[in-house]
């Protein structure tokens, strides 16, 4: 009999190895349920997570990174949120929310605590640090969910408003637009953060031109704006241009 | 089916089910108030409670119904009553098993009832709360994600293979009940298996990666891999609740998987039963 099912283990196994392949392919079994999250979780915790409970365990560990932003103990939010974020990878809102609270709400709170760290340069050098962290949470997240347009545009912010990357910001809208349930918006933005990126005017240009044409729902005043500037600064023939009202 | 619906019966009669059903259902309940702790999305900590409750005691009532099966009919002696008359063990033990799963399956019917009623009030009260507070040109849109974070059809098929797994622990509790000499052990090496099929993926993994670690250990990890279900391709429901679809043919691949499970080794807990001395 012990035979029989060594038999069955040997048939059963290759397959059972492509079935788990095929769940990872469609998103399902993406975890990671490593030393870090049996640190944060303890034993049974752990011994939960790996016994069918990790959304559970996942939640208990945003619970408790809630309480650890209410303390604003930001280093060990990190730690929560990167263990809640491995044993929920498929979760895009704790992504996005782990990356808000790294890139802006630490990142702001160490810049003005002058209570920790008096020296200005070094607050600027920790606002710094908590903006990559963020950005990395939001790099992973984009790895477990690469169809999600959400996390895309909050790339984009996150270059545009914090990191004052101008190209990265454009070119992270521009993956956004490209994914299912993208916001209207985010054409538009990856256009507006192309026109501030130095050399890059002539393609802003074009893709700001291709906006406007598609009709009136694109030709928002900051749409309109940036046209007649950039027609301006690269000169286009006046006959050639879009915002002058005598052209089709 | 006369054994199944007579199992059935006398396991709905014994009050350590109706015990733990009822914690269930108060886990479930209680998740409506554990949501207010989390700044996550509220309805998503819901589900994930509620799913993960289904699972857990699905698995218990499963176990427990399971393990006492046989040591209880062989200190009634209805065992041997029964087997006296032209019933064939194959039957004595199909129709226990049956009247198992009729168990399994009702309590998760009603934990299913239960929780898709408080997702439902829940979500009725979130569409509330956000009409209050969202500017009109942005409420569509925020209704929308809320409708869209709480029941959705694809929830059934979490629901069946959670009570597939429970299915196949239970085959997994009954194989080791015809070998077992106490009730007790039954449900301590079922615990124990079932952390095992847990981690069988991981164990076969390293099995099958090169290097890393010594033959014994290997042959170790190969024995394990080999004699035990992989559980964890069963646990697709914390994927499913926050949204990811699983393909049909995904799920039949993974329905297939546990139907053969329990198949095989219910025909081992056949021959085991059908050669143990009485």
């Amino acid at each position: 009999m012990l035979f029989g099912l060594l038999a069955f283990g040997v048939l059963k196994t290759p397959a059972e190895h492509h079935l788990l392949e095929e769940e990872r392919a469609c998103g399902f079994q993406l975890a990671q349920v490593n030393n870090n999250t049996r640190a944060q979780l303890g034993q049974m915790g752990f011994i939960a997570a790996l016994s069918g409970f990790r959304a559970v365990m996942a939640d208990f560990l945003w619970i408790q990174a809630g309480n650890s932003f209410e303390s604003t103990d930001w280093a060990r939010l990190e730690v929560f949120l990167h263990s809640a974020t491995q044993l929920q990878p498929r979760a895009v809102v704790f992504w996005e929310m782990a990356h808000y609270h790294m890139a802006y709400d630490a990142a702001i709170a160490v810049k003005g605590d002058e209570s920790r760290q008096p020296n200005q340069a070094l607050r600027r050098r920790a606002e710094r640090e908590f903006h990559q962290i963020g950005e990395g949470f939001l790099l992973r997240g984009i790895q477990f969910n690469p169809d999600n347009a959400r996390l895309y545009e909050c790339l984009g912010n996150l270059y545009k408003n914090r990191m004052q990357d101008h190209l990265k910001a454009s070119q992270s809208y521009a993956c956004s637009a490209q994914k299912p349930g993208a916001m209207g918006y985010v054409r538009r933005f990856a256009a507006f953060e192309l026109a501030k990126v130095p050399g890059k005017e002539q393609e802003a240009y074009e893709q700001l031109k291709e906006l406007y044409l598609e009709g009136p729902q694109q030709r928002v005043p900051t749409l309109l704006t940036l046209l007649k500037e950039l027609e301006q600064k690269l000169a286009v023939p006046e006959d050639l241009r879009v915002s002058n009202p005598q052209n089709p | 089916m006369a054994l199944a619906h007579n199992t059935f019966l006398e396991l709905v009669r014994q009050k350590v089910f109706y015990f733990l059903l009822l914690f269930a259902l108060l886990i479930i309940g209680s998740s409506l108030f554990t949501v207010e702790f989390s700044f996550q999305s509220p309805l998503q900590v819901l589900k994930d409670v509620g799913l993960g409750a289904m699972s857990i005691f699905s698995w218990l009532l499963g176990l427990l119904c399971t393990a006492m099966l046989l040591p209880k009919d062989i200190e009634d002696r209805t065992l041997y009553t029964i087997l006296a008359k032209p019933v064939p063990r194959f039957e004595y033990i199909t129709g226990k098993l049956l009247g198992v799963f009729m168990m399994i399956g009702l309590s998760i019917l009603l934990m299913s009832v239960l929780f898709a009623a408080v997702l439902g009030i829940r979500e009725q009260q979130e569409l509330a709360e956000i009409a209050r507070i969202t500017p009109v040109e942005e409420l569509e849109a925020a209704l929308a994600a809320v409708r869209a974070s709480a029941f959705q059809w694809n929830l059934l098929a979490g629901v069946a293979l959670i009570f597939l797994k429970a299915a196949l622990c239970s085959t997994l509790t009954l194989l080791l009940s015809t070998f077992a000499t106490s009730s007790v052990f039954t449900v301590l090496i079922s615990v124990v298996v079932y952390l095992i099929g847990h981690v069988q993926g991981i164990a076969r993994e390293y099995w099958l990666r090169p290097g890393e670690v010594s033959l014994l250990v290997k042959g170790g990890i190969a024995v394990m891999a080999l004699l035990f279900p992989d559980l964890q391709l069963f646990n697709v429901v914390d994927e499913i609740a926050i949204g990811t679809k699983i393909p049909l043919d995904l799920f039949l691949q993974v329905t297939g998987f546990g139907l053969l499970y329990t198949v095989v080794y219910f025909m081992v807990a056949q021959v085991v039963f059908a050669t143990k001395e009485l």
